[in-house]
C-alpha cells in the first residue's frame, strides 16, 4: 500500500478565503489576489507575510480556490508547497493560520518556523 | 594561508613578534602586553583590527531584515549611529555579537574576528524575497583601533575628529584623499575609536599616529584589557555552546522589540529566571589554559574561557554555574594536568529572579 503524495500545492479554506474577501472588500478592491509569502525573521528564523493586491507578478504561481485568487512567488513557494491557510477566530482564535508540512519548528504565535 | 594585515610589513619592520589568532597572524606585541596595556589604560595605543569582519548591507531592506534576526532594535536606528546585536540561532545560541551602523551608503555590520564570512552566509540564509546585498570589505579595508583617554585629543590633531562622540556615533572624514569613518566603539572598556578606511592608506595614518606618541599593543595587551573588563569575544565566550544571556550580553537584547531568531527560548530565560550559568571575572593563583575546568565542593562548576597575566595577578573568564555566582566565592582551575590552581570571583552578574508563582488572590474583607 502506497500513502498518497502530499498535494504539492497551497490550498485555502472555505472560511480563510471569506475572510480574505471581506478584507478586500473592506478596503475596495473588486480586482484582487492574496499574495503568501516567506521572509526572514520571526522567533524561528521563516516568517510567514499575508498582503492584497490587485495583480500577480511575472513569475508567480497563481492558485485560484474558493473565489480567491493566491499569488506566490518562486522563492516562497519552495517553502510553502503543501501548506494550507486556515483562519481561526473566536476569543483565542489566532486569525490567519498556516499548516506547513515543511515546518520542523513552529514558533508559540505560529507566524514563524524553520524547515 | 593566515591572514595578514596590511600593516603587517610595518609591524615586521618596528619590532614586533607574531602570534596566530583566529586564522590569522597578528602582533603579539612591540614590549611586553603589561607596558602596552597600561600605555592604552593611561594614554593611547593603537590596534590593528584587520582580521575583525567588516560587511556593508545594502538594500532597501538591510536593516529591516538584521532587525529580524538579531536581539537588538535596529529598525529605528538613525543614520550616523550604531548598536550591538547578537545574531542567535532559533535556540538562541550565539552566532556573534555585531556592532550594526547605518551609514547613507549601507548598513556596516563589524563582525568577530574572522567571521565576516560566516555572519554573511547566516544573514543570506534568511534572505529570501528582501532587497539586500552584502559586500566583503576585508580586501579593500582595514580598520585601526585608538584606545585610551587621550585617543579623542590624539585623532582631533591628526584627522580632526570632532569633539564629544558618543559610543554608537559614527563620523565621516577623511585622511588625504581617501574617506576614513571613524566608529566610537569602546570594544575593549576604554575610549575607543575605530577608524575604517581603504587598506592601501592605512599604513600612512598608523605612521602619523605613531609619530604623535601613539604606541602599538598588540593581542597579548589587548586580551589582558578585555579579559580585566569582562568583555566576551567570539570564539572563546561567544559560541553556539552559549546564549548571549549567559555571555551577559543584556544591553544588546530589547525585550520589548517582538520576534527575532531565538527570542522565544530567551525569552522564557528570563522571565522565569532559568539561566543555569553565566560568565563571571576570576582572579587566580597563577594562569590558568583556556579549557580548563572550574571546580568546587567535588565537582565541576564551569569553565574558564580566557585568561591574562594583569597588572595585579592571573585574571580569567569564565562560565561559572549559577549557585557560585559570588564576588569572593573560590573554586580552582584545573588544567589538563588536573593541578588544582586556586581561583576568586571578583565580578559576577545578578541574574534574573527565578519565577514564583503569584499567591492566590485574596479579598479584602
Amino acid at each position: 500500500m502506497t500513502t498518497p503524495a502530499k498535494p504539492l500545492t497551497i490550498t485555502i479554506t472555505e472560511k480563510a478565503a471569506e475572510k480574505v474577501r471581506y478584507f478586500a472588500r473592506k478596503e475596495g478592491l473588486e480586482e484582487f489576489g492574496l499574495r503568501v509569502a516567506v521572509k526572514g525573521g520571526g522567533c524561528s528564523g521563516l516568517l510567514y507575510t499575508l498582503s492584497l493586491e490587485r495583480e500577480p507578478r511575472p513569475d508567480d504561481k497563481v492558485i485560484e480556490q474558493h473565489g480567491v485568487r493566491l499569488f506566490v512567488d518562486k522563492k516562497s513557494y519552495v517553502f510553502l508547497a503543501g501548506t494550507t491557510l486556515d483562519f481561526t477566530d473566536g476569543l483565542n482564535g489566532k486569525g490567519f493560520v498556516f499548516h506547513n508540512p515543511n515546518a520542523k519548528s513552529v514558533c508559540g504565535c505560529g507566524n514563524s518556523f524553520s524547515v | 594561508m593566515p591572514g595578514r594585515s596590511p600593516l603587517a610589513p610595518l609591524h615586521t619592520a618596528s619590532g614586533a613578534s607574531w602570534t596566530r589568532v583566529d586564522g590569522w597572524e597578528v602582533p603579539w606585541a612591540w614590549t611586553t602586553p603589561l607596558q602596552e596595556a597600561e600605555g592604552a589604560r593611561q594614554g593611547v595605543a593603537l590596534w590593528d583590527r584587520a582580521p575583525w569582519g567588516r560587511l556593508l548591507a545594502t538594500g532597501r531592506d538591510a536593516l529591516d531584515l538584521l532587525h529580524r534576526l538579531s536581539t537588538n532594535r535596529l529598525d529605528d536606528l538613525p543614520i550616523g549611529k550604531g548598536r550591538t546585536t547578537v545574531l542567535t540561532t532559533g535556540k538562541g545560541r550565539c552566532v556573534d555579537w555585531i556592532w550594526v551602523f547605518r551609514l547613507p551608503r549601507g548598513v556596516l555590520l563589524l563582525t568577530g574576528p574572522d567571521a565576516d564570512g560566516e555572519v554573511a552566509s547566516w544573514v543570506e540564509t534568511y534572505t529570501i524575497l528582501e532587497d539586500v546585498a552584502l559586500t566583503s570589505l576585508m580586501e579593500t579595508t582595514t580598520l585601526i583601533g585608538v584606545v585610551g583617554p587621550r585617543g579623542e585629543d590624539l585623532l582631533k590633531g591628526v584627522v580632526g575628529l570632532p569633539e564629544g562622540m558618543g559610543v554608537g556615533e559614527a563620523w565621516e572624514g577623511s585622511w588625504g584623499d581617501s574617506p576614513l569613518l571613524a566608529l566610537r566603539t569602546d570594544a575593549l572598556a576604554l575610549p575607543q575609536w575605530d577608524l575604517l578606511m581603504p587598506a592601501q592608506e592605512a599604513p600612512t595614518l598608523w605612521d602619523a599616529l605613531r609619530q604623535r606618541g601613539a604606541a602599538p599593543m598588540g593581542e597579548g595587551a589587548v586580551e589582558v584589557l578585555r579579559i580585566a573588563a569582562g568583555v566576551p569575544r567570539r570564539g572563546k565566550e561567544i559560541t553556539p555552546a552559549y546564549n548571549p544571556l549567559e555571555a551577559g550580553l543584556w544591553e544588546s537584547i530589547s525585550f520589548t522589540k517582538g520576534c527575532y531568531i531565538g527570542q522565544e527560548v530567551l525569552a522564557r530565560l528570563k522571565t522565569y529566571g532559568r539561566l543555569q550559568k553565566a560568565l563571571a571575572r576570576l582572579t587566580l593563583e597563577e594562569p590558568a589554559p583556556e579549557g580548563s575546568g572550574l571546580w568546587a565542593e567535588g565537582r565541576r562548576v564551569g569553565t574558564v574561557t580566557s585568561c591574562a597575566v594583569d597588572v595585579r595577578g592571573p585574571v580569567a573568564l569564565g562560565y561559572l554555574a549559577r549557585p557560585f555566582l559570588e564576588v569572593g566565592r573560590q573554586v580552582e582551575a584545573r588544567g589538563p594536568e588536573g593541578r588544582a590552581i586556586p581561583a576568586w570571583v571578583v565580578w559576577a552578574p545578578s541574574l534574573p529572579p527565578v519565577y514564583q508563582p503569584p499567591q492566590e488572590f485574596e479579598e479584602e474583607s
